[in-house]
């Protein structure tokens, strides 16, 4: 009674302070210890751009069987646990929040390469109960990277892998120290000169340093740590490209020049972490953990820009064959692409030479200083930097007391804030003198007013040399606070707990540019929005007896729009969607788990409803030659299922096991699109319904299984193989094909129509791999591991992952812009050997 | 035995690092080799010879029956790039020429003037393309659609069939005049001396850079002989002022139902044409010998329109025609929108005209955000300045209208006026400010011998 009342005291407190706790809500898929990458596109970002990749160094220490096969087998599928969105995790490490709060997206990248380190993690799966966090529906993970809980050793390993990289050199020191102090360096190099994928370079540091210290009861640790990595891109083709490749790893994005490969879409972060924590013993029962942390530093990702000359991308659908006319002409064409790999790829030679042959032109008037003109050669190609350089300062306190023998409670407070400058740089003017910060489409559509094309209106005529900043530049400012508090009852036949959560989130635009097109809506800061989230959390288990439980657990979320979903065009304006308002999640999960030494299995059922989100992307419309941006609201979705693991040992060291997942992840009602242009205030379409009731949710298999053994021998070796099975696969779709709008000039219900409205499913696949390895213990003293891992055995080259419709379509022919797909990579292995002393 | 151990792991350490360091992932390139072209390639034909095998392949062909062209022999033209599509007044179609003529070559692709700009040496290698007549107008290509209609050569084809060869090679125009200008010298490249554009055409926008549609404009000489300069709207000169000055005109010659047109390349073409006009008046359309020659240049904007000899009044409401300027190129003009009057009737009525022998009207009308058809054009013999006490009978002109872009200039096409007696035209606006409120202007008004 004692211990209800006080939970109710708390929930009063809770819910009448205006903080609250932002509640994230993804699925994050571990990294297994082969490095797998997890590949999630961002559904924020441009299309094609697999900028925000996520490569998850975790690793996958759980011994849950389905979480291991999600991350170690299912990886090449993409697959999502529950098929949630990738922002659905807390991730924390040593009690800092590492979301980024622009997406609510992690970025593993920035800590990638630093496996030694991050080997020791606390993770919580679903909406089950977290002592660090209040959490999301998929849960959250915390790693503890401070020195004094890294393994005392020293730890040297080589890598060679034929993915992203091909060599990793990786090292990790912790010495044994007195008086309390504890130290762990670490750092490694991951490098190619092409992975996979041709074109791809790969460039990547990273560094570590962690010091702590104890006093009695309390311990200070400082963690700085960081990845700078310089990475080439890929970017996922139409069909036909890779038909006449010949393969379904062509990457349109490089190019010879001088002989040597360039890509046009490098990656270039370096955001490094600083974490200081304190832990605070407060006698036997409680205990303070007080976590500042601070993150800067430079995202940012190249791509080609041009005016006054034609579009240099390959794979631009004017010169493909399917776009020639005639038969005859369209069939050379293939033959003369096939066999000459310059026809696939960026003719670097050529753009240099457009700015070198043009004529030196003069601007006039330049930064609107009358009678300063330069003249020079104005690039009609360049290469620009689209930044995304952040500013990351998190505290967070979390109070953990236990109260009698079965009781715990745990209290949370934080404050977070975050300060992103997004703007793109010159980065290469590839032979000419300088650009020129117009907007080209403008300059076509408003000849008579100099003033509407400017970027920059308070410097008009602005030329831009390297290093400097054109096109758009703002500040996102976001901050968000909120406390947590939670209470756990452990009886003899029942454990439970209930918790609350209550944040404000806070965010504004501040434009640096005054836009030409929007001088009264650009410059400055833009009026603050605030939004209140309010979440609990509720759930059971049932101890039957030491090996049956059964459990169920429930939540209700809400979550502010992102930042980056909230403005219809925040290179431009500050002007947000209509109707901005959180997004309600409503989440039950329960099941049944098994714990006995020969047998151990999992049944869980879900279903979860996500109500009112909103989504923003933006990509490049070539006829229009500007970003349109395509904004949904009141989006409506819900994801219901069951996971299965069992997994049985038949014999002293071998284990069988089987995980299955099987969904439907599918929209639920018809969202409002919203749809404007950078260059224009009006709305292509305000209110549009889209008919995607029914669609399903893409990039992820909804059902996936796998089967697999593993053998542990006594002489120090293992071995695994597993086979998975994939279906119902769906590709991304294009809301704006999905409307009266799209469809009203074609034949109701004919091929065109059909084509445009009806969602793309994918082809079932299936995947075999193996993985082992093998110790040796050398002279009492150092130890030497070996492993190896092969994906993909049966090298399927045909696995299509993903993928999206292209946001511009043709009406009337829908086949004239085919979607793009991204394969799963064939066979490919990554194999290590470690020393360890 | 742990002594030996001490020692491998610096040395395993050392070893890796340096492994490491000097796996550099080299990402600086050079600069890539300049595009200059080769000198010289061996060409075996003339312009004139491919454009024969146009011919004979159509030769005995009946004229609707007429076809595209294969060109299946080995055949290499070579030539120097008159054309491009730098200034946007000509698109994805090239203009070559050698010493027995000019001919165009059409591309699928746009922005080719990066690849052969104006005075770059090429050659063709005609084997596998086409080649078409259009309005007297050889054109290669690369295919054939399915329309029957030429296609251009593909981007990932044109270096199988275009060789790039020197940069710079600028062809020296031959020197012409309008009286001697031929359909054979279509896609030449010729300069015309001491033209001038017509009284009315000077100082006025070469295109219509806002609706996007080409405009055509009329050159003279001293002579009397006229010619079509054509600008497309999305040339990105389309908006400037054509010169007032007589002079050279250097541009591509092309037809139009057989009769011959120019088009620029671009301003320089027409930089020297600042040299003092023709004495005497003659070349203006439709003939000579006018009665109406209205531009209404001079005027001042948003003021009524004051033209000696005009009458310019306001039946209904209190606002006649006024005069507005769109660079400097002045019209009549009357809109509903915004207006103070609840009720319009505008008129502006020419000076008398003579119509002891027969008399051509011709004149340019725009519209803007149309919303009712509010001009008309009419005819009187009677009228004596006071427009309510004459007899007016309606003229049948092509006027602006409801399915025009805005400001889309539409010529009103000849309209012969009734022989006899002295007579007016006039031009009658007819609105209000609530619904019909379209903007209409009217520019360029002649009366002239036919």
């Amino acid at each position: 009674m004692k211990r209800t009342s006080l939970f109710f005291l708390l929930f009063i407190c809770c819910y009448t302070m205006n903080g609250q706790e932002e509640t994230p809500t993804t699925d994050s898929i571990p990294d297994t210890n082969g490095d797998i990458p997890i590949l999630s596109l961002s559904e924020t970002e441009l299309e094609a751009d697999d900028e925000f990749e996520n490569i998850s160094g975790i690793l996958a220490s759980s011994r849950d069987p389905f979480t291991s096969a999600a991350a170690f087998n299912w990886g090449i599928s993409r697959f999502r646990i529950r098929g949630y969105d990738n922002n659905n995790t807390d991730v924390f490490i040593n009690g800092s929040y590492m979301n980024d709060l622009e997406t609510g997206r992690t970025f593993w990248s920035a800590w990638g390469g630093l496996n030694d380190v991050l080997r020791s993690r606390e993770m919580v799966f679903g909406l089950n109960a977290s002592d660090f966090t209040h959490g999301g529906i998929n849960g959250a993970i915390n790693m503890d990277v401070r020195a004094s809980a890294q393994r005392k050793q020293l730890r040297i390993s080589y890598a060679s892998s034929n993915r992203s990289y091909f060599h990793r050199i990786m090292g990790v020191y912790t010495p044994t120290l007195s008086n309390g102090w504890s130290l762990t360096l670490s750092g490694s190099r991951r490098w190619a000169d092409e992975g996979y994928i041709e074109g791809t370079f790969y460039d990547s540091w990273s560094y570590f340093l962690g010091v702590s210290k104890k006093f009695g009861k309390q311990e200070l640790s400082l963690n700085v740590l960081g990845s700078p990595t310089k990475r080439g891109r890929s970017g996922g083709s139409v069909q036909e490209m890779y038909d006449i490749a010949g393969t379904n790893y062509y990457n349109s994005f490089w190019g010879y020049q001088n002989g040597e490969k360039r890509n046009s879409r490098v990656g270039n972060a370096h955001q490094p972490i600083s974490i200081l924590q304190h832990k605070w013993e407060i006698g036997e029962t409680s205990n303070l953990t007080t976590t500042v942390s601070y993150q800067f530093g430079r995202n940012g990702s190249t791509a080609l820009d041009w005016n006054n000359a034609r579009d240099p991308r390959p794979d631009y659908y004017r010169y493909l064959p399917s776009y020639v006319r005639d038969p005859n002409v369209a069939q050379t064409l293939y033959s003369a692409m096939a066999a000459d790999e310059n026809l696939r790829q960026l003719d670097w030679g050529y753009m240099y030479n457009a700015n070198w042959y043009t004529a030196p032109t003069t601007i006039t008037d330049v930064n609107g200083i009358e009678g300063n003109d330069v003249t020079g050669i104005r690039s009609k190609y360049i290469v620009e930097d689209r930044r995304f350089d952040k500013k990351k300062a998190d505290l967070n306190l979390v109070y953990n007391k236990a109260v009698g023998d079965n009781v715990k409670v745990n209290f949370g407070y934080y404050y977070r804030w975050q300060k992103t400058r997004n703007h793109k740089v010159v980065d290469d003017l590839m032979g000419g003198d300088f650009y020129l910060d117009t907007d080209r489409f403008s300059e076509r559509d408003f000849p008579d007013n100099p003033d509407v094309l400017q970027n920059d209106l308070d410097n008009p005529n602005r030329i831009v040399r390297e290093g400097e900043t054109f096109g758009y530049d703002y500040y996102s400012n976001i901050n968000k606070t909120g406390i947590w508090l939670q209470q756990q009852l452990s009886l003899d036949k029942v454990d439970l707990f209930m918790s609350l959560n209550a944040g404000r989130t806070q965010f504004w635009r501040t434009g640096n540019f005054r836009n030409g097109r929007f001088p009264e809506s650009s410059l400055g800061d833009s009026e603050k929005q605030n939004f209140f989230d309010l979440a609990a959390k509720l759930g059971a288990v049932y101890k039957i007896n030491g090996r049956n439980y059964l459990y169920a657990n429930a939540g209700y979320l809400q979550r502010p729009p992102s930042y980056r979903d909230a403005y219809l065009s925040p290179r431009t304006r500050d002007q947000v969607a209509p109707n901005l308002t959180t997004e309600k999640i409503i989440s039950t999960e329960g099941g049944y788990q098994l714990k006995s030494p020969a047998f151990k299995g999992r049944a869980t059922a879900y279903y979860t409803k996500f109500e009112d989100g909103v989504s923003t992307r933006s990509f490049y419309h070539d006829i229009e030659q500007t970003f349109v941006n395509f904004t949904l609201n009141g989006i409506d979705k819900q994801h219901f299922g069951i996971e299965l693991a069992a997994e049985a040992k038949v014999m002293p060291g071998l284990t069988l096991h089987a995980v299955t997942s099987i969904g439907q992840y599918t929209y639920t009602n018809r969202p409002k699109a919203y749809i404007t242009q950078d260059n224009s205030s009006e709305f292509l379409a305000e209110g549009r319904t889209i008919y995607q009731k029914n669609f399903y949710v893409g990039g992820t298999p909804q059902h996936a299984y796998n089967i697999g053994a593993s053998y542990r021998s006594t002489k120090f070796w293992f071995a695994n193989v597993n086979f998975s099975y994939f279906n119902e696969i769906y590709l991304n779709f294009n809301p704006d094909r999905r409307t009266a709008a799209a469809v009203e000039d074609v034949e109701y219900e004919g091929e065109y129509w059909t084509s445009s409205v009806n969602q793309e499913k994918l082809a079932s696949q299936i995947s075999l791999d193996l993985f082992g390895g093998k110790s040796f213990k050398i002279k009492n003293d150092y130890f030497i591991y070996l492993t190896v891992g092969v994906s993909n055995v049966l090298n399927n080259k045909n696995f299509i992952t993903g993928g999206f419709e292209q946001s511009r379509f043709a009406a009337e022919n829908v086949f004239r812009f085919p979607s793009r797909y991204y394969y799963a990579y064939g066979v490919n292995y990554f194999a290590s050997i470690a020393f360890r002393y | 035995m742990k002594k030996v151990f001490n020692f491998s792991i610096p040395i395993f350490l050392f070893s890796i690092i340096i492994f490491s360091f000097n796996a550099c992932v080299d990402q600086d390139f050079d600069e890539p080799p300049r595009d200059g072209g080769i000198t010289d390639y061996e060409t075996n034909s003339t312009v004139e010879a491919v454009k024969k095998i146009y011919e004979d392949f159509n030769a005995n062909v009946p004229p609707d029956e007429v076809a595209i062209a294969f060109i299946t022999e080995d055949v290499v033209i070579g030539g120097i790039v008159t054309a491009d599509d730098a200034s946007g007044n000509f698109y994805k179609e090239l203009v070559m020429e050698d010493a027995t003529g000019g001919i165009k070559i059409s591309l699928e692709f746009t922005d080719f003037n990066n690849d052969y700009p104006i005075g770059r040496q090429i050659w063709v290698k005609c084997r596998g393309l086409v080649i078409d007549k259009y309005q007297d107008s050889y054109e290669i290509g690369g295919g054939i659609d399915e329309d029957g209609r030429l296609e251009g050569i593909q981007r990932g084809l044109a270096d199988d069939f275009i060789i790039r060869g020197l940069r710079g090679e600028y062809i020296i125009p031959e020197v012409s005049s309008m009286g001697n200008l031929s359909l054979g010298d279509v896609n030449r490249l010729v300069t015309l001396e001491n033209v001038e554009f017509i009284d009315g055409e000077t100082d006025v926008v070469f295109s219509d850079n806002v609706g996007l549609t080409s405009v055509n404009r009329n050159l003279k000489d001293c002579n009397g002989n006229t010619i079509l300069l054509r600008t497309s709207g999305y040339a990105d000169f389309a908006g400037s002022t054509t010169p007032a000055g007589n002079g050279n005109i250097t541009a591509v010659v092309g037809a139009f139902n057989d009769d011959l047109q120019l088009f620029i390349r671009d301003l320089n073409d027409v930089a020297a044409m600042t040299g003092a006009r023709c004495s005497g008046g003659g070349g203006n359309p439709p003939g000579g010998d006018c009665d109406v020659e209205e531009d209404f240049s001079g005027g001042t904007t948003f003021d009524p329109i004051n033209e000696t000899g005009w009458t310019n009044v306001a039946v209904a409401g209190t606002e006649p025609w006024v005069y507005r300027d769109f660079d400097n190129d002045f019209f009549a003009h009357k809109q509903g929108y915004q207006s103070d009057d609840p009720n319009i009737e505008s008129w502006l009525v020419t000076p008398a005209i003579d119509l002891s022998t027969a008399k051509v009207l011709n004149f340019e009308s725009e519209t803007a955000f149309w919303a009712h058809d509010g001009l008309s054009v009419w005819f009187s013999n009677d009228f004596n300045g006071n427009v309510e006490n004459a007899t007016w009978n309606q003229l049948s002109a092509n006027l602006a209208g409801e399915n025009n872009a805005n400001y889309e200039r539409v010529n009103s096409g000849n309209i012969n006026l009734p022989v006899g007696g002295t007579g007016y035209v006039a031009f009658k606006y007819v609105g209000d400010n609530t619904t019909n409120t379209s903007t209409y202007r009217i520019d360029n008004i002649f009366v002239c011998k036919p």
